[in-house]
């Protein structure tokens, strides 16, 4: 019974805030109003409309992807070499690929931005994106060591033993075995990138903006207001839209339970 | 039985002077072993004794520091362990979880490419032949533990290995249905006409399955031969002790007569063994007299010929099918005797009682001194 309240408790305290940010954009008052006296969606238009917005809302999923997509490529096979091979220093490798998790995103932020002047690469859509990969990596590299880890390796040497090539090995049997962990470890990525402010407010430009910067800027300069909560609510619902397309392929019990190891 | 599910190609395997040393321990030390084609192998030992090494050596999953694995008159060394068509069958079975059993007992065919048709045919033998058809739909996680065990088994011999390789499949059954499972590998395995190496620490196991026995102990093979051999006639301690139970009598030879030694054991005692003249032991060697617990015959009055020591019933343990006599020798020696349970009064011997225990010459088998 105590636990239950105490559940309810966490639970409220974890959403209302969600609420209120997307419930004042419900509202048809110029200022952000909450519960909203009267409901509308004129703000949603108005955000929608608003070009700064919507760029930002394309960069973020477009960059947010290509995070995704570049963390299991070097994630995938950063995993399956500290698993099933032998390297020296293999434990301090290890940590040095985790070590972005425990990195101030700030301190990173600003160490990127010095980086990327000094070295000459300037502030590029690309340079955004390395930055997301190395602070995203650690989230594919966990969910995969923790899958893999517990693999049983006869199984990959049975199907060496029944005649598979190691590329049909790693296609047919590890690859399979491993997905519960990539598709954990991506959504953990996806969602860093799309929700990261430290790391990119150092880093972007108007031309290569982010959602969650953009945002930051519009209530640095204007206040809340319900166009803010408009796009919020937007940015909520593609996350879910995102959470619900994977608990439907895979259930997202498994992921979350992976995510905890 | 068509021999397309099962291989007709039946391969001899070799190993020569294979080596293998993990760190500061060596595994496999100078292992020689013949597997003739057909025979069912069994390599037993204790645990970390290198069987399960061997047996990965002769896999490919394993290089060894030096020798050489012979497969079908062929210098395997250098093969990748996908190109060795042999067929592995785990403790755990390692059945793929992510795949039907269908799917897990076509997976090397389909790795090689065959045709479909061919697949589906050859498959739905191999699934008639382990009695498992109608469950081809099913996940692994789905089956019992001896169906899984004859999913493995179905998924290897359908890529008609030269060598069936067994690394205690059996052992994660409850006995039973192991007992079960032992009647059904080796029959298949006849049926097949297989080449089959396996390893197993339980010697029950190896008697029941094997044609012949490879006693291993710290990475050598101590013995090698056919059940009964190697039960009547072990060479070393270590192999009386670790097949069935022994009675050991540490002694010396005191004299040589015609076709047997007599020794005298540390206690006092005078022991007959039988032991042609030339193979015998000079006089004082130090030996070890080994002697199986059926063969003693505890009663109140000796054989006329053979060994015969006065001892006392120590203690008396019914196991049903058999009552075990634990003696303690006038001489100080203990021994221990099973008398087969199909006399009237089965515990006619109480602890205390003093009797005869005695042994032909011939029952008794002297060993080297201090083979470990």
């Amino acid at each position: 019974m105590i636990l239950r309240l105490y559940c309810a408790a966490v639970l409220a305290f974890l959403s209302l805030p969600i609420v209120v940010a997307v419930g004042v954009a419900f509202g048809s008052d110029k200022i952000a109003r909450f519960p909203p006296t009267a409901l509308s969606l004129r703000w949603f238009g108005v955000a929608l409309s608003n070009p700064t917005f919507i760029t930002a809302l394309g960069n973020s999923v477009v960059l947010a992807a290509l995070t995704t997509l570049l963390t299991i490529v070097i994630g995938l096979p950063a995993a399956m070499a500290l698993v099933r091979h032998r390297l020296p220093g293999q434990p301090v490798l290890e940590t040095f690929l985790l070590s972005p998790l425990s990195l101030p995103g700030v301190l990173f932020g600003v160490a990127m931005l010095f980086f990327l002047g000094a070295s000459g690469f300037g502030l590029t859509a690309w340079g955004i994106l390395a930055a997301h990969v190395v602070i995203a990596v650690p989230y594919v590299l966990r969910t995969t060591l923790a899958v893999y880890r517990g693999l049983d390796r006869g199984l990959e040497e049975t199907a060496g033993v029944l005649g598979a090539t190691p590329w049909q090995t790693f296609w047919h049997v590890t690859l399979p075995l491993l997905r519960p962990g990539l598709v954990a470890g991506g959504l953990f990525a996806f969602l860093t990138s799309f929700d990261n402010v430290p790391v990119s407010i150092f880093l972007t430009t108007a031309r290569t903006t982010t959602l969650p910067v953009t945002i930051m800027s519009y209530l640095v300069n204007q206040d809340f207001d319900p166009i803010v909560g408009a796009i919020s609510a937007v940015q909520v619902a593609l996350v879910l839209g995102l959470l619900f397309l994977l608990d439907r392929i895979y259930g997202i019990g498994q992921i979350t339970s992976l995510a905890g190891q | 039985m068509s021999t397309s599910a099962g291989g007709s190609k039946m391969a001899d395997v070799e190993l020569r002077g294979i080596a293998k040393r993990y760190g500061a321990v060596q595994a496999v030390a100078a292992l020689d072993l013949r597997v003739e084609p057909g025979q069912f192998v069994s390599l037993l030992g204790p645990s970390g004794c290198g069987k399960t090494t061997t047996l990965r050596i002769i896999a490919g999953l394993v290089r060894p520091d030096a020798g050489q694995v012979i497969i079908g008159g062929r210098v395997m060394n250098d093969v990748p362990v996908h190109h060795r068509g042999l067929g592995l069958v785990a403790q755990n079975y390692a059945l793929f979880p992510h795949m039907t059993v269908m799917e897990n007992v076509t997976f090397g065919l389909r790795m090689r490419r065959a045709a479909p048709a061919d697949i589906a045919r050859r498959a739905g033998e191999a699934l008639e032949m382990v009695r498992l058809t109608g469950l081809g739909d099913r996940y692994p996680r789905q089956l019992s533990g001896g169906q899984q065990q004859r999913v493995a088994l179905a998924r290897c011999l359908l890529v008609e290995p030269a060598v069936l390789l067994l690394d205690e499949p059996l052992g994660a059954l409850d006995k039973k249905l192991r007992e079960a499972m032992q009647v059904e590998l080796k029959s298949l395995q006849r049926q097949v006409g297989i080449t089959a190496i396996f390893v197993t620490h339980d010697q029950e196991e190896a008697l029941t399955l094997s044609d012949r026995i490879a006693v291993m102990h710290q990475g050598r093979i101590q013995q090698v031969g056919a059940p009964h051999e190697i039960y009547e006639t072990p060479r070393t301690r270590f192999v009386a002790e670790f097949i069935g139970v022994c009675n050991f009598l540490e002694g010396k030879v005191i004299e040589r007569g015609m076709g047997a030694v007599t020794i005298r054991t540390d206690g006092g005692a005078l022991v007959a063994v039988g032991a042609s003249g030339q193979n015998a032991p000079a006089e004082g060697v130090k030996v070890v007299v080994a002697v199986r617990p059926e063969k003693l015959v505890v009663g109140a009055t000796g054989m006329s010929r053979g060994t015969a020591l006065p001892a006392r019933v120590e203690a008396v343990v019914y196991v049903g099918t058999a009552v075990h006599v634990h003696l303690r020798a006038s001489t100080g020696e203990r021994l221990i005797a099973y008398r087969q349970n199909d006399s009237a009064a089965p515990v006619a011997l109480a602890p205390g009682a003093e009797v005869v225990v005695s042994w032909s010459p011939e029952a008794a088998r002297l060993l080297p001194e201090g083979s470990a």
